[in-house]
């Protein structure tokens, strides 16, 4: 019988970091993620690491610059406005080759916003939200198990690339309270010869983002453009549900494939063939993965705790063959499974979709 | 508090200088066995190092140095030694030397 | 070659330090960060500490301090030096940090993170090189910039009214009980440059006896923003920053006085 027992998300991605070996935690408190930074201010003393609740969330981000740039694993976690500061620490690394995990469990905004769990950050996130040419891996969480589960996935991926990786959790994976497997330890990253150790007996290493000449620069961030083609063809990860008979394909991530679950099963119990295509990561985005579906999806629907942000990648990937409909609420107010069936029924209806006789669907 | 402020800075007028036709010697320098008077120390610029800022010339309190009129590969008049055999070896040149391009030597101590 | 002197037993007195690299620096002629880099070089191999130190250098003229010094070194954002200093120490405290940062990375946008690494009494030595103006981007205001003199954002000369007043960190930063050493000294004679070099040291000390934050400001010349020559350069700071910036030890705890006594 597995050691299950009862988290919170926080406390999932918390404990997720530690069995990954995370070695330095730094935060700074900021709503819905308290819970993370209480979690590690415990653990990570119990277990002799390092933690430091930080004077801001530009002192944490680099703090993780410099115990990664040591060789150690370091995380930080945040909200959406702290995930802001955090944007140059996270370019500055992604130019330095470090690796690191950031979590932002976003909450409304934009500005101060609210506390309540949002998807508001997906541009931010996925797009870049720091200067220049770089991506990061994101993961998105859709249960508490899972952020436990893509913490520690992040970890392994942001040493693999030497890249920061982030972690897109909304409010509500970080409150809600599920049971979770405590997973085996991970095994010890791989030697880092690169890191600024102190110069024992080898030349010194120098880690920096700086190249002062254009041609120099150009080099550089053409050799971090393999690096981000090769994380684009390796690390797409999402989950498909019903797509073999799907006419009408949701796409969700986060608690919204949650809500968005329960009310395919509702539609599909009265006839409607639907699926849903749930992307895990955001970046790589499962581009080719929904292109596979066209020709027979007749229409998409994206819902959002935003004014469509990830749609916009839908788009990208759907163009002109299909209509894409959508569902939002905003400011830290959830969808309900009814106003996701209603779109849902909306939508087929759009399409000239009918019902089919139930008796005759696998459920 | 602080407890010292140092107020003084170098100053072309006001450092002494040595008279002109040389000095009578000064414990910093040796009579030969000749009864000439023996250098104490030496330097050395790296002209292709020196900068030119001539903070050396300053604070040469013996004449050693002074800019020279070449001109290195950078473009930049360099120090140069006009005066060994007033060098004691004190060191105060290389101390203000930006650029660490002068070397300071000094003969070793009898016994 | 010293020919000058006569064929007999010579010894060198004065030569580069081992920590710091032949490369010549892009300083401009007469900047004190050629001194300055000079004395922690010393500092670090008089105290046999290269092969465990890193650099946190920062943003400024010495942007590209890692240049000069044989140190793994990692390249801070601009005014974070402290928290990059911060992390490294607190994951092995064994290492030997330093962060080396002007008055703009450190008292301008930086202020919180050293701030903070005092308050939490980090075990790190700060080099802070104080040239009253913001070198590297062409000569603007600073935070230590004396009233009344122009700079390129200040051109009439600053004034309180609209630019506030030059601030002394260094004492802000000793009122905290996890400092253990603050000293203020000069470049603008080899008398002062000699007490930075002694305080420098003794700073990499404090930090090996773990006895908190060490923090050296240097007093530096910037002669081409500032508008002078080199050597007039050196009067600009005694007429211009003495008087705001008072030279000697800001802050020593007896256990520092302690490491003192021992020699």
């Amino acid at each position: 019988m597995a050691n299950r027992i009862l988290m919170k998300g926080n406390a999932a991605i918390a404990e997720g970091a530690i069995l990954a070996g995370c070695q330095a935690y730094f935060g700074y408190p900021i709503t819905p993620q308290n819970e993370l930074l209480e979690h590690m201010a415990r653990r990570m003393v119990e277990e002799g690491r390092v933690f430091i609740q930080t004077e801001s969330e530009l002192s944490a981000i680099s703090m993780v610059l410099g115990a990664s740039a040591a060789g150690y694993r370091a995380m930080t976690s945040t909200s959406s406005p702290g995930f802001s500061l955090q944007q140059e620490g996270i370019s500055y690394m992604a130019g330095s080759e470090l690796p690191a995990v950031v979590v932002n469990v976003m909450r409304g905004g934009p500005g101060l916003g609210g506390i309540m769990g949002a998807q508001g950050d997906y541009f931010q996130a996925v797009k870049g939200g720091g200067h220049g040419d770089y991506r990061v891996l994101v993961l998105a969480p859709a249960s508490v198990q899972e952020a436990m589960d893509l913490t520690m996935l992040a970890f392994e991926l942001a040493d693999k690339y030497r890249n920061p990786v982030i972690v897109l959790a909304d409010g509500y994976i970080g409150q809600v309270a599920e049971p979770v497997e405590l997973r085996t330890p991970s095994p010890a990253p791989p030697a880092k010869p690169w890191a600024v150790t102190g110069a024992n007996g080898r030349k010194k290493n120098v880690i920096r983002s700086i190249h002062i000449q254009p041609e120099d620069l150009e080099k550089h961030n053409l050799h971090l453009a393999q690096k981000f083609a090769a994380m684009e063809a390796a690390e797409v990860r999402y989950q498909g549900w019903h797509l073999d008979d799907a006419e009408l394909i949701v796409v969700a991530y986060g608690s919204v494939s949650r809500v968005a679950q329960t009310a395919i099963k509702q539609a599909r119990d009265n006839g409607y063939l639907v699926g849903m295509l749930r992307p895990i990561s955001l970046f790589p985005f499962p581009y080719k993965q929904i292109e596979n579906l066209l020709g027979k999806v007749k229409a998409f629907l994206v819902p959002e705790l935003s004014l469509g942000q990830m749609v916009e990648d839908v788009r990208l990937a759907v163009g002109k063959a299909a209509p894409i409909f959508q569902v939002h609420r905003l400011g830290g107010m959830v969808l309900s499974t009814e106003e996701i069936y209603k779109a849902i029924a909306d939508a087929a209806q759009e399409v000239g979709l009918r019902p089919k006789d139930p008796l005759t669907l696998a459920i | 508090m602080p407890n010292s402020v140092e107020t003084k800075t170098l100053d072309e007028k006001t450092t002494p200088r040595p008279a002109e036709g040389g000095c009578p010697p000064s414990p910093l320098t040796e009579r030969g066995s000749g009864g000439g008077v023996v250098q104490k120390g030496s330097v050395e610029i790296d002209a292709e190092k020196c900068k030119g800022c001539g903070l050396c010339t300053m604070a040469c309190a013996r004449g050693v140095l002074a800019m020279s009129e070449k001109l290195n590969s950078k473009g930049y008049t360099p120090a140069e030694v006009v005066k060994p055999e007033r060098c004691t070896g004190c060191k105060l040149c290389a101390l203000m030397c930006p650029d660490v391009a002068i070397k300071v030597y000094r003969k070793k101590q009898a016994g | 070659m010293n020919t000058t002197l006569d064929n007999e037993l010579i010894e060198t007195v004065f030569e580069r330090p081992r920590t710091l690299t032949e490369t010549p620096t892009h300083y401009c002629p007469g900047c004190g960060h050629g001194i300055i880099h000079r004395l922690v070089a010393e500092a670090i191999d008089d105290l046999g500490l290269r092969e465990k130190t890193i650099a946190v250098t920062s943003i400024g003229c010495s942007v590209f301090a890692y240049d000069y010094f044989d140190l793994d070194a990692i390249e801070a954002p601009h005014g974070r030096a402290p928290a990059v200093a911060t992390a490294i120490k607190r994951c092995d405290p064994t290492r030997n940090i330093f962060t080396y940062q002007g008055d703009g990375d450190l008292a301008a946008i930086g202020t919180a993170e050293i701030v903070h690494a005092a308050a939490r009494g980090e075990n790190i030595t700060v080099i802070f090189v104080n040239n009253a103006i913001y070198g590297m981007t062409g000569g603007q205001l600073a935070p230590t910039t004396p009233l009344g003199i122009r700079t390129t954002s200040t051109p009439g000369g600053r004034e309180s009214g609209l630019s506030g007043y030059p601030f002394r960190i260094s004492e802000m930063l000793a009122t905290l009980e996890g400092v253990a050493y603050i000293a203020r000294y000069s470049t603008h004679s080899p008398a002062q440059v000699l007490k930075a070099k002694r305080a420098i040291k003794l700073a990499f000390e404090v930090q090996q006896a773990k006895l908190g934050l060490s923090l050296v400001e240097v007093l530096s010349s910037c002669p081409i923003n500032w508008g002078v020559n080199p050597k007039d350069s050196l009067d600009w700071i005694v007429k211009n920053m003495l008087p705001i910036f008072p030279l000697g030890e800001i802050k020593i705890t007896e256990k520092v006085k302690g490491l003192l006594g021992e020699k």
